[in-house]
């Protein structure tokens, strides 16, 4: 039987009252890119624990931590499979295999979470609108925008297509893997077809509401950098300044 | 405004023409009804009349288009958005944004409004239609009623000169239905109104109706063509519900009706009595439904809410209800496609599994895959590994049922929507499940293919199948279900005999329903509904002379 799950479950964004919802877009893109960058220059494990446990936090103040869940599977799957790659492929003294292998693994974990908190606090069109008041073009923020909304409807009409196809027999989840791969092939063909149709139509669709790419989007007073978004800013400047000097002396030492 | 002279449109220049030499002259503030049954050119012309086609879509037009003096194709696109609106038969594809708060700001947005401007006029219209709730919601969370409405909506934002629209109220339910058309057909909407549709059901709207047929105007002029019987036949048109009372062409206006009734017609009293004391059929209970709550995995609010009900065999109910009021999730957890958050569904006494119960989706394109009608409906017997002979007798007996018989070997995919429908009963109806689910069946249908329709339904209810169909059509509910269960908000408000919910003032607003023209003219005549017009001719006997 199917879960009790609409396809919107696949997407993060959660709607709460929370601080970390309440940032502009701007702040939200600039301290997850920040956090990016301090988790891409660590290389130390109790580092990159000590982010993790950090990261969680803000999950918690987000009251998001459901995402993690959703996603704790696959964060899990790729994270031993990091391990285990780093720990064929280290060629770095033999003792330390498995503590960098490790720490590899929690810094692609570390990276895949601090993602998945941006697509928690943060709407799609919070996120394209983030994009333009940073400078990048309208046409290229609402493609971005427009990519994530048309995986919804695939996703949905996916959902729909497994939907009419179990109740005719054919269960994708069910028996040997062969089986499995079998079983989707019907699904593919009114999934491509539905992709068709809606790609002939987007451009109609797009035309008949006033898309241009030439159009100038106002989103004056929309937005607003409040002295809290300055203050997380400052707080995240800091904190990737002081990752590049700390690195920089440790490279130097 | 618009004037359209011997307009003819195709696809492509090997093609045949979709629009042939169509003539029009549409006024400012004109509202104009224009009719066809699928396939006479509606969409084309709706997309032509839009400025999309030729362009945007690819097409041959001869013949000149003007709006406002201007020739349209030499017009910057620009400045036909601004002035033309267009709502498409496929709304879903025309949402863009993913929430619906974005979608009502992005048309007015992209015409050069700011912020506060777009989101001031997109609260205006929100009140005005009663979807503030709607605002704050991602646009996959909506039902594809609530989708259509804000589709339309979008539109009415820039308060366009003329506005397109193509069959606007497939997925609405009636309520809405004659609260949006009440305002679209009045002074208070100042643009023109060009409303696609496939049947005269909003004809009173209207003082202007355009007949299209094989892409030829077949009638212009005003709304005493829904009297025309011998017109309508030719373009594949219903009569509207009271005109179907009188046996030939009656050039009679609506209000008067009622007088014409009075002096052609006698009420039996007999036969009125024979219609209400029909004593229902009594048959053994096939699923039961108990305790039922549902709620969407990682939302907190449930979607249905203590929902208990018993179906018998051999039932016919019509599950009504507004948009988003839980209707499609209450019979996908009857089909065991959805597992209920508490409760539980029995089929026959045993808890109900996916495949006891047939279930037709709302668009056959979300099943169809295989090459051929034959290979699309002998699918799920070829799963359960059936006999190849037994499967061809089965296959070949079903399409015979649906009339497909000679389709067989078509590609599914190169029939009309009502085929495609067909197809798709076909293949649930070839597994021989005792219970079957139809959602929409006839959605987007035109009146020949839903006739068509309707008495499949029927015939395999006579067969002694138990039938659950999910549709805002009053017409249909009347005429066909022995059993009304009304919805709102996830909970069940009503389930019983048709005749007691449609005398229920109350509940018929809570369900957002409503009485189609022929049970309101039995009710002005004597008081006395009749549900249909099968009840209506018998019980209203022409005068002997």
């Amino acid at each position: 039987m199917l879960e009790s799950q609409k396809p919107m479950s696949v997407f993060f964004h959660t709607k709460r009252a929370t601080f970390f919802h309440a940032l502009d877009p701007r702040t939200k893109i600039l301290a997850i890119a920040a956090f990016f960058s301090i988790v891409a220059f660590t290389n130390n494990l109790y580092g990159l624990l000590g982010f993790l446990g950090i990261i969680v936090a803000f999950f918690y103040g987000a009251k998001s931590l459901e995402n993690i869940g959703k996603m704790a599977g696959l964060f899990g799957i790729i994270g031993i499979m990091t391990f285990v790659l780093w720990l064929i492929f280290y060629n770095g003294p033999p003792g330390d295999a498995h503590i960098f292998a490790a720490a590899m693994s929690l810094r692609f974990i570390d990276l895949l979470l601090v993602g998945l908190l941006l697509l928690s606090i943060t709407s799609l069109e919070e996120f394209s609108a983030g994009l333009m008041l940073l400078g990048l073009p309208y046409p290229v923020a609402f493609a971005l925008s427009l990519s994530f909304r048309l995986v919804i409807v695939f996703v949905a009409t996916g959902f729909t297509i497994v939907e009419a196809q179990k109740i005719r027999g054919n269960n994708v989840r069910e028996g040997s893997i062969l089986k499995r791969i079998r079983a989707y092939s019907p699904l593919l063909v009114p999934l491509i077809l539905n992709a068709v149709k809606k790609a002939e139509t987007l451009t109609l669709a797009l035309e008949s509401k006033g898309f241009s790419p030439k159009n100038k989007i106002s989103l004056k007073g929309r937005y607003k950098m409040r002295p809290m978004d300055w203050i997380v800013l400052v707080v995240c400047l800091g904190a990737v300044g002081c990752m590049v000097m700390m690195t920089f002396h440790a490279h130097k030492g | 405004m618009i004037t359209l002279k011997n307009l003819s449109f195709k696809y492509q220049q090997d093609h045949p023409a979709v629009l042939h030499n169509i003539s029009l002259h549409i006024n400012p503030g004109e509202k104009v009804l224009i009719v066809g049954k699928n396939g006479a050119g509606k969409s084309t012309l709706s997309k032509v009349l839009g400025g999309l086609a030729p362009g945007v879509e690819r097409g041959i037009m001869d013949g000149l288009y003007f709006f406002e003096g201007k020739e349209v194709r030499l017009c910057p696109r620009a400045e036909i958005v601004r002035k033309i609106s267009i709502l498409f038969q496929d709304f879903e594809a025309q949402l863009v944004c993913s929430s619906v708060k974005e979608e009502m700001l992005f048309y007015l947005m992209n015409l050069g409004a700011d912020y506060h401007q777009a989101e001031a006029e997109a609260l205006k219209i929100a009140r005005q239609f009663n979807i503030t709730d709607l605002l704050g919601r991602d646009i996959n969370e909506l039902s594809g009623g609530e989708k259509q409405k804000i589709a339309l909506f979008c539109l009415l934002t820039v308060n366009p000169e003329a506005l397109i629209l193509d069959e606007p109220f497939t997925d609405i339910e009636p309520d809405s239905q004659k609260h949006i058309a009440d305002f679209l057909g009045s002074d208070a909407f100042g643009g023109a109104l060009i409303l696609f549709e496939q049947s005269l059901d909003y004809y009173r709207h209207f003082n202007r109706i355009v007949v299209l047929h094989e892409g030829a105007v077949l009638y212009d002029g005003g709304s005493g063509v829904v009297c025309n019987r011998d017109l309508l036949e030719k373009a594949g048109l219903d009569v509207p519900g009271p005109y179907k009372v009188f046996p030939s062409n009656a050039p009679i206006a609506f209000s008067n009706v009622k007088a014409g009734i009075g002096q052609l017609f006698e009420f039996e009293d007999m036969a009125y009595s024979a219609i209400v004391q029909e004593v229902p059929k009594k048959s053994i209970p096939v699923l039961e439904v108990k305790d039922l709550f549902f709620k969407y995995k990682g939302r907190p609010e449930y979607v249905l809410e203590n929902i208990n009900m018993t179906i018998r065999q051999g039932d016919f109910w019509v599950m009504l209800g507004p948009n988003g009021s839980g209707k499609t999730t209450l019979t996908k957890c009857i089909a065991g496609i959805l597992k209920p958050t508490n409760g539980a569904v029995y089929y026959k006494g045993q808890k109900v599994k996916p495949g006891d119960i047939g279930y037709v989706f709302q668009n056959p394109d979300s099943q169809i895959f295989a090459e051929t009608v034959f290979d699309e409906v002998a699918f799920s017997l070829r799963m359960k590994g059936e006999d190849e002979h037994e499967i061809r007798d089965k296959v070949k007996n079903v399409l015979a049922i649906m009339g497909l018989g000679e389709k067989s070997a078509l590609d599914p995919f190169t029939l009309s929507k009502g085929d495609r429908q067909k197809v798709a009963c076909a293949s649930i109806l070839v597994a021989e499940p005792e219970v079957i689910i139809l959602d929409e069946p006839t959605t987007g249908l035109d009146f020949p293919s839903l006739r068509e329709m309707m008495n499949i339904i029927k015939d395999l209810n006579e067969r002694g199948k138990t039938i659950l169909m999910i549709t805002h059509s009053m017409e249909a509910a009347a005429s066909f279900g022995d059993t009304v269960c009304a919805m709102s908000a996830g909970t069940v408000l009503f389930h019983g005999a048709p005749r007691e919910f449609f005398t229920n003032e109350k509940l018929l607003s809570k369900a957002k329903a409503g009485r189609t023209d022929v049970m309101d003219l039995s009710l002005q005549l004597n008081g006395k509904l009749l549900l249909n017009m099968d009840e209506f001719s018998k019980c209203w006997k022409a005068k002997s002379p």
